[in-house]
């Protein structure tokens, strides 16, 4: 799993594929949506919360991507494009047919969408499988009550792992605003949390 | 920011600045401050915990394997880099601003009488300005009441306005007569009061049609450029 987003970190001959892609290269261009599929899939997902949503998202922001290749005038391609996948998400959000297109329930009780299915469980116990998926359901439950800046904030940074100054670019506000925002669904998600306790693992109960 | 948060509750450490504390990005002396007040209060301990916890479970949601394979078939058809319907939309958004503007400046210069004053107002008589410039016409000691109304520079208080004072304060009397005074204060002459009326003079412009008229044409921008993006966003 890890490999899939360090591949985007390291990119070795990232310029060149973003030259080439500029020049119209199109296997070029696939280099780099191979790279960062997964970070914009899982943004996608985690804001949106439904799976063929996040799909078509996903593939919108790499069309886009293509398209607006010479706006980019170098530095941090994946924040560039976490960029793109933020924006996409916010209209998409911000769209008046998504209530009537993805409800929450609509999430939790489809079997292709649930967060947890595809969760690595080889090594898990049928019992603790079932924790994880009700626990990952929680969670996306609960990320899903936060405003949808509180949510990109909390979803870069703890979920994905982003640092603040990286969310900062992606979200394109300053790294004051990612901390208060930030701090403000974090407090909003232990109060979420704490009100389904009896849900949270013996370790991290509070 | 955390540092007046801080400042003002002294009593705890806020939950908002916990979460930039557990990430040491609070300022140094608050992330002093903060961890001096840790140490003896239970109750910050417990929802410092608290918030740890809820970081750490927010990290255990996994990073999801892509199902399938977004790489692009083949080239998108670019995209003109301004849209005409971007276009189209500002333009209409700009006019009805515009409209608005001009009708609300129009109307405000209308209903204050700024407009009626500056198309209608009559050339100065001759004998006034020459009177208001050069010395003041006393009459006013050879009223019974004068002596107690002088100023020191001799100029009496009541002195009625001149015509050209008139004339300014002219639109304020429109709806009314006025009396004329200067012409009860000729020495030895008994006369009633003169009736003018200072509008008869001055016509007043009919401009409601303009108004009109520019209410129409802003109402139109805006509900076009309302409409416009309403069939750009459809």
């Amino acid at each position: 799993m890890e490999q899939l987003f360090r591949a985007g970190r390291t990119g070795m001959d990232e310029q060149d594929l973003i030259t080439q892609s500029k020049d119209g290269g199109l296997d070029a261009f696939n280099q780099l949506v191979l790279q960062y599929q997964g970070l914009v899939y899982n943004l996608s997902f985690r804001m949106l919360g439904d799976q063929a949503t996040a799909q078509d998202l996903t593939q919108e922001v790499f069309i886009s991507a293509f398209r607006h290749l010479d706006s980019f005038h170098g530095g941090n391609f994946r924040a560039w494009l976490l960029r793109i996948a933020a924006n996409a998400c916010r209209d998409y959000l911000r769209s008046a047919h998504v209530r009537h297109n993805v409800s929450l329930e609509a999430m939790t009780n489809d079997p292709a969408s649930d967060p947890v299915s595809m969760l690595p469980s080889k090594s898990a116990s049928p019992e603790e499988y079932v924790l994880r998926r009700e626990l990952a359901a929680v969670l996306q439950k609960g990320l899903r009550t936060l405003p949808k800046e509180q949510r990109l904030a909390l979803v870069l940074v703890d979920v994905q792992g982003f640092s603040y100054e990286d969310a900062a670019v992606a979200l394109g506000v300053p790294v004051g605003t990612v901390k208060s925002r930030l701090s403000r669904a974090r407090s909003a998600m232990r109060c979420y949390l704490e009100e389904r306790r009896e849900l949270l693992p013996d370790d991290l109960r509070f | 920011m955390f540092w007046t948060i801080l400042r003002r509750q002294p009593a705890h450490v806020p939950r908002l600045a916990l979460s930039a504390f557990l990430d040491g990005r609070l300022e140094p002396r608050d992330m002093d401050r903060a961890a001096a007040h840790l140490e003896g209060c239970p109750r910050c301990q417990a929802e410092l915990r608290a918030l740890e916890a809820t970081i750490a479970l927010m990290r255990r949601l996994p990073l999801l394997p892509t199902t399938r394979d977004f790489t692009l078939r083949e080239r998108p058809i670019p995209v003109a880099p301004a849209p005409l319907a971007r276009q189209a939309v500002f333009m209409a958004r700009l006019a009805a601003a515009a409209s608005v503007l001009v009708f609300a400046l129009f109307l405000g210069a209308d209903l204050s009488g700024a407009l009626g004053r500056l198309s209608t107002t009559p050339p100065l008589p001759q004998a006034a300005p020459s009177a208001s410039r050069t010395k003041p016409q006393v009459t006013a000691p050879t009223t019974p009441q004068a002596p107690d109304e002088m100023t020191e520079d001799g100029q009496p208080q009541g002195t009625p306005p001149s015509s050209s004072q008139k004339v300014l304060e002219g639109p304020q009397q429109e709806d009314a007569t006025a009396i004329n005074p200067s012409a009860g204060l000729v020495p030895g002459t008994v006369a009633s009061p003169e009736i003018v009326t200072p509008t008869a003079a001055r016509p007043r412009l009919a401009l409601w049609p303009v108004d009109l008229a520019l209410g129409i044409m802003a109402l139109l921008f805006v509900v076009a450029a309302l409409r416009l993006k309403a069939l750009r966003r459809s």
